[in-house]
């Protein structure tokens, strides 16, 4: 047991600060950095990192708020490649996303009334229903597309083309939405490894875990943020800082970031076997925190704080859109209740 | 960063395993049990504090040479955790955990060598005076005098809030030893013998319905200098050393997951399912718990890297009282109409109840009324809240 900071964690934290305030888009520097890889082992042209690691890179991602689909591509699809795929679609697949050469994202939401499912078709399936909310999904190469066929889920590579359409989000990058009515697949598009239901609960709670370490990183500026604005703005001819009320407030968003940290680290750090309570755990929590601290932070920037002059709005919608993906707050915190109600066993088990 | 336990440490927590089966009896379990309060009477506590005095781990977080086990922030931690979980009795804090380290920075070696072995061995039974009427969270406005005479200071003056001074035959104190322009200085911390003439106790019963704490009278008690610890109106400074224990040296997390443990199992047992809003309110602070707990444990990583407990002991008193008072609350909340019985009948474990129900329903009412002092003692919430902020904007 171990929580201090690691000398290669360091070193990616530092790389990862320096390369996310650099202007432009990130995703080619991360990918010349190695981040892309960071899960997948050495064999696969990745570094062999845990999931704390790529947490590591997230926090700064967040702390920029550079909108970056890491989670969409690297937690989740390539995850779920990993454990789901085959050795020949491993092969295919793994070492270009890690090297940066494709792009890969999940479309695993399904759109309301329509859940996507498969039947069987000739030798391979034809798909219906339709996908949402697929972050990262437009500009990607590949789709993986989970889906009902009969009594179990199955996970297909789908190549989005004119089926998906692309759509402005609070997340910061577009989301993807995605018609799957009548769409054949011949039987290599089906991941054929392990097993699928298994690997998009697990690869869904390592997106979850991952996307709290993301939103504690944007709380931690729009603490650091709201301290310095206190710090300057006058009013009354005294800094904001000077009024108790306004300091007890920000004493509160510092210890929900602080909160928020410790937790988002907890679900990063989990054991398999307690990942999935872990990270509903963290998901909830941090999502009330990330309301908490976005919602004193505009409130504390007085009107600033409602315009798009102020990078603090930005924030704002970013951590509503992390409170909607990977699990909503309300159902993290229901599915937190089932678990607790079972066993409430302590973080070291 | 990892969480997985070295195999030292495993073998560690199956030794204190091994020791609790052993030595905890279904005494002191239940007279634990059956505590509102912070601390347990000493009948309960003092017997498990001799059993772990024999063993040597009566003072976890004391170094060899003074008569700890020496161990790792990380085997204190398991320790606490284990204790907890098995139900053991809570050690007097207020010599083990307070005056203890106070006495091994600031102490002369005299010092050291008079008390420690009897905070050590729970001969003496310690009690802090901090607090006066007229001086709370404004605690550095103390009144309370002591005047030089001869080799002695003359003690004139008033605490309160003295947690089991009715038990305690020593008292740590700080005491205005002169006046100086901040009221920070002029503050000198002082060893009071409570069997000295000069010294009366006035008991104090709080809403739980328990005597725990007391308002101490010091009426001319002759105290020899020699029992002045650190520097003449320096004691403010030993005075903020201590706070830092208080808030933040201890591991609240394991006594907090046994009562979330009891939470869930009165849900449980009333068939509460898991869309319910107390089901709902029980995840929050499950979640709040894992985070709190994650925050002690990065503090104990940072200890055993040798740093003292810090600003986080603050934000750690905070939350820490906050969960345990959340807990409560959802505590009394399951018990519905069924709390409206109050039975006043103090200490717990001697009381002769009925049944099993009516055990659990008292306990719950008495630590939830009890528990509302948690966040007030050792610095308000308030008081917490604007050190936090002070580090973030440095007003």
């Amino acid at each position: 047991m171990d929580l201090t900071e690691t000398p290669e964690q360091r070193m990616l934290r530092e790389s990862a600060a320096r390369l996310f305030a650099e202007p432009g888009d990130p995703w080619p520097r991360m990918a010349a950095a190695g981040f892309l890889g960071l899960l997948r082992p050495e064999a696969e042209g990745g570094a062999g990192l845990d999931l704390a690691h790529a947490a590591v890179v997230l926090r700064e991602a967040g702390r920029a708020r550079a909108a970056t689909p890491f989670i969409p591509s690297v937690v989740l699809a390539m995850e779920l490649v990993a454990a789901a795929g085959s050795p020949d679609q491993r092969a295919a697949l793994l070492p270009d996303a890690a090297a940066g050469r494709i792009r890969l994202a999940a479309a695993w939401l399904d759109a309301p009334r329509r859940p996507a499912r498969a039947t069987r078709h000739g030798a391979g399936v034809e798909l219906f229903g339709a996908k949402t909310g697929a972050v990262g999904a437009p500009g990607a190469d590949l789709l993986i597309v989970p889906a009902r066929m009969g009594r179990e889920t199955a996970l297909f590579l789908v190549p989005p083309g004119p089926r998906l359409r692309a759509r402005p989000s609070l997340a910061g990058l577009p989301i993807g939405e995605l018609d799957l009515d009548g769409l054949a697949l011949g039987a290599e598009a089906r991941l054929g490894g392990g097993d699928a239901e298994e690997a998009l609960a697990a690869a869904l709670d390592a997106a979850a875990a991952a996307a709290c370490a993301e939103a504690a990183g944007t709380m931690s500026w729009l603490l650091e943020t709201t301290a310095a604005y206190l710090r300057t703005r006058e009013q009354f001819g005294r800094p904001l800082a000077a009024f108790q009320v306004l300091q007890h407030r920000l004493a509160r968003m510092a210890v929900a970031v602080e909160e928020a940290e410790a937790i988002a680290l907890y679900a990063c750090l989990a054991p398999p076997h307690r990942r999935a309570r872990a990270a509903a755990s963290a998901k909830a929590k941090v999502g009330r925190a990330a309301r908490f601290v976005a919602q004193q932070a505009v409130q504390l920037h007085g009107g600033m704080g409602v315009t798009e002059e102020l990078p603090v709005g930005e924030a704002f919608r970013r951590l509503m859109a992390f409170e909607m993906l990977y699990g909503t707050t309300a159902e993290q915190a229901a599915r937190t209740a089932r678990f607790a109600l079972e066993a409430t066993e302590g973080v070291l088990g | 960063m990892n969480l997985d336990l070295a195999p030292g440490d495993l073998a560690f927590r199956a030794e204190v395993r091994a020791f609790l089966a052993a030595n905890l009896t279904e005494e002191m379990r239940r007279g634990q049990a059956l505590t509102p309060t912070v601390f347990p009477e000493p009948e309960i506590s003092l017997p498990w504090q001799r059993a772990l005095h024999a063993r040597g781990w009566a003072a976890p977080s004391w170094p060899r040479a003074h008569g700890g086990p020496g161990w790792s922030a990380v085997q204190r931690f398991l320790f606490e955790t284990e204790c907890a979980r098995a139900g053991a009795p809570v050690l007097p804090g207020l010599g083990l955990r307070m005056v203890g380290p106070v006495l091994m920075r600031y102490g002369t070696p005299e010092q050291q060598a008079r008390h420690l072995p009897r905070i050590l061995s729970g001969e003496d039974y310690w009690c802090q005076g901090y607090s006066e009427p007229q001086s709370g969270s404004d605690l550095a406005s103390l009144r309370t005098r002591a005047v030089p005479d001869g080799a002695d200071y003359i003690v004139t003056g008033t605490k309160i809030w003295t947690t089991h001074a009715h038990h305690a035959n020593r008292m740590f104190a700080l005491v205005r030893t002169g006046e100086a322009a901040k009221p920070q200085q002029g503050i000198s911390f002082l060893l009071i013998d409570m069997t000295l003439p000069g010294i009366t106790i006035r008991p104090i019963r709080t809403i739980g319905g328990d005597h725990e704490v007391n308002q101490v009278f010091l009426d001319g008690v002759r105290v020899p200098q020699s029992e002045r610890v650190g520097a003449e109106g320096e004691g403010w400074e030993v005075a903020k050393y201590l706070l830092e224990y208080e808030r933040g040296g201890g591991i609240a997390s394991g006594r907090l997951r046994v009562l979330l443990g009891r939470l869930a199992s009165l849900l449980r047992a009333e068939g509460v399912a898991p869309a319910d809003a107390a089901a709902i309110r029980l995840a929050e602070i499950a979640s709040d718990l894992d985070a709190l707990e994650m925050i002690e444990l990065r503090a104990v990583s940072a200890q055993q890297a040798g740093a003292r407990p810090g600003p986080v002991a603050s934000l750690l008193k905070l939350r820490a009282s906050e969960i345990r008072q959340a807990l409560h609350e959802a505590l009394v909340d399951a018990l519905g109409p069924h709390a409206l019985r109050w039975d006043d009948r103090r200490p717990l474990h001697r009381v002769p109840f009925e049944d099993a129900a009516e055990e659990a329903e008292s306990l719950i009412l008495a630590q939830h009324l009890n528990g509302r002092a948690a966040t007030i003692f050792g610095g308000t919430s308030e008081i917490q809240l604007g050190l936090i902020a002070r580090q973030l904007v440095g007003v």
